[in-house]
């Protein structure tokens, strides 16, 4: 009797674990938003101790905003990327080249630049955005560059034959791409894709830059009025780490479950 | 009736398929031998359109493709034409992200437009007369490469084919395995299915009453009729009332 490969409970367990604490996490920061407004007024002459809960309910308000902003970021990068790459595997050749074009655009400019371009550019054309929105818009078009290219490379890693074989079924190219290459392809880059979503979430730290208070700019904030640079550093560094290690920790996990070519092993392509 | 009419193909300046006339009755299995680089894969996928060709035309069953048709025109009739051939590659090329049973209810949902049910009956049936209902709901990377070339023609003949193509099937199968492939085709050609088969192993031609087409240089040598009367392998010859009727129903009524 052949017993069926299930997941391997144990080993999904511990990052499963990381990511309901996370969870509840964010539900706690989202309670905390409300509490925000108490801020810290006169300060000089406190021990770190009794300034870190003075400034604990902005810290918490400022890391739920960067949480908010990462994954409606995430979002747009995932669906943005995935139809560039599709036009870039699949298009004729304007759209592709289009598409190739504004890639290397994204990818080719620093991220600062673009997010000044749309939060204080484009209201000289007319176009005014809450700090908010154009911190999601800049930081998911400027990912969405970077997830085109590893779904491209996933499309790509589907070896040629299975399309055939759908096309020999008389599907038509379309279903042959939508029903079998890209169930695959989305497979193979679950673990890139993760681990650019921690490069993401660091990411955000620059949309401080655009009046967005996340949580580097309630540690500038702290720390300007403040003068403990030091200490709300590492206090900033930690809820970075502390949210962006299980999402790391996942994507490992992800690495070892899927094996790329496993599934092609009586398929040499 | 597959008719192939002085067809001509090109790999940049190589020639590849040479002025080729073929034709193949319904009811009967040809089998097209050739040494290796003489063009038989390229030929039969000519046929179902994987591959382009250069001059000559392609008809099936009064499908009529033209090198010279216009690119949109030579697509829908090659659609047209898949779904009246069934192709079986040597790799098998199975849907890994599929379970067997997916594997071959796909097709059927999405070509034929057929609900959930209907196509689990079809997949159902046909897995029984390959054998491996009890592998129905496995990946197919955990089934051997005799199993998964017997989904594979399954899967082909989950369509109802009334032709079904056959390239270098047995060929990364050991030789117990490729006996027991080709006495599913046998019993398949007993039960009236049209079949192309390419191969180069002779022995083949011994145990499929087919007639032969040789092929070197991308040209048709000589054709032979065989009678196949070598005495078959039991491996999984015993079902073939079922296989029989499966076809009947499939593709002939
Ligand atoms: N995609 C391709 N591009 C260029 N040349 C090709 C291509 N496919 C096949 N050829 C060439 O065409 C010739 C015929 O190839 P084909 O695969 O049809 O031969 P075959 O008879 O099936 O051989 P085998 O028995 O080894 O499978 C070979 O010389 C091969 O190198
Ligand atoms: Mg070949």
């Amino acid at each position: 009797m052949n017993q069926p490969r299930g997941l391997p409970i144990s080993r999904l367990r511990r990052p499963l674990g990381a990511i309901r604490c996370g969870v509840v996490l964010c539900a706690l920061l989202a309670v905390a938003e409300t509490h925000a407004q108490t801020a810290a007024a006169s300060t000089a002459g406190l021990p770190f101790s009794q300034l870190f809960v003075n400034y604990l309910p902005l810290f918490l308000a400022g890391t739920w905003m960067t949480v908010k902003i990462s994954l409606m970021a995430m979002a747009l990068a995932s669906v943005l990327g995935l139809c560039l790459a599709l036009v870039r595997v699949y298009g004729h050749w304007a759209p592709s080249r289009l598409a190739l074009t504004y890639v290397e655009f994204m990818r080719g400019t620093p991220l600062l630049i673009q997010l000044y371009f749309i939060y204080y550019g484009l209201p000289q054309l007319g176009l005014k955005l809450d700090a908010m929105t154009a911190a999601v818009i800049g930081v998911g078009l400027n990912y969405a560059a970077y997830e085109a290219e590893i779904y491209r490379a996933g499309l790509m890693a589907v070896p040629r034959q299975q399309t055939e074989a759908a096309l020999a079924l008389g599907l038509t190219r379309g279903q042959a791409v939508r029903l079998v290459v890209l169930p695959q392809a989305l497979r193979l880059v679950i673990p890139p894709v993760t681990n650019d979503f921690v490069a993401l979430f660091k990411d955000t730290s620059i949309v401080s830059v655009v009046a967005v208070v996340e949580l580097t700019k309630t540690f500038t904030t702290a720390a300007i009025n403040t003068n403990r640079y030091m200490e709300f550093a590492v206090v900033t560094a930690l809820i970075y780490f502390g949210l962006a290690y299980p999402l790391a920790r996942l994507a490992r996990h992800l690495e070892r479950r899927i094996h790329p070519h496993h599934d092609y092993a009586t398929q040499p392509a | 009736m597959i008719t192939l009419r002085n067809l001509h193909k090109r790999f940049g300046q190589q020639i590849v398929i040479e002025d080729v006339s073929l034709e193949v009755q319904r009811g009967e299995t040809v089998v097209l031998l050739g040494p290796s680089g003489s063009g038989k894969t390229t030929l039969l996928r000519c046929i179902n359109g994987l591959e382009q060709f250069d001059g000559g035309e392609i008809e099936v069953d009064g499908i009529l493709v033209r090198s010279d048709m216009p690119q949109r025109e030579r697509l829908a009739r090659f659609r047209a034409i898949r779904q009246k051939c069934g192709y079986v590659f040597q790799q098998f090329n199975l849907f890994p992200h599929k379970t067997v049973l997916q594997n071959l209810m796909l097709a059927p949902r999405v070509v034929k437009g057929l609900d959930e049910e209907a196509a689990r009956q079809i997949a159902g049936d046909l897995l029984e007369l390959v054998g491996l209902s009890e592998k129905a709901g496995e990946r197919p990377h955990r089934l051997s490469g005799g199993e998964q070339q017997r989904v594979a023609i399954a899967r082909a003949l989950a369509m109802h084919p009334d032709y079904l193509l056959y390239d270098e099937p047995t060929s990364s199968l050991d030789a117990a395995r490729a006996r027991e492939i080709w006495a599913m085709m046998r019993q398949l050609a007993d039960a009236g299915q049209t079949q192309l088969i390419v191969t180069h192993q002779e022995e083949l031609t011994r145990s499929i009453p087919c007639r032969v087409v040789r092929m070197s240089h991308g040209r048709v040598e000589e054709e032979v009729p065989s009678v196949g009367c070598e005495v078959l392998p039991v491996g999984v010859s015993d079902a073939p009332d079922v296989e029989a009727s499966a076809v009947r129903r499939g593709s002939r009524f």
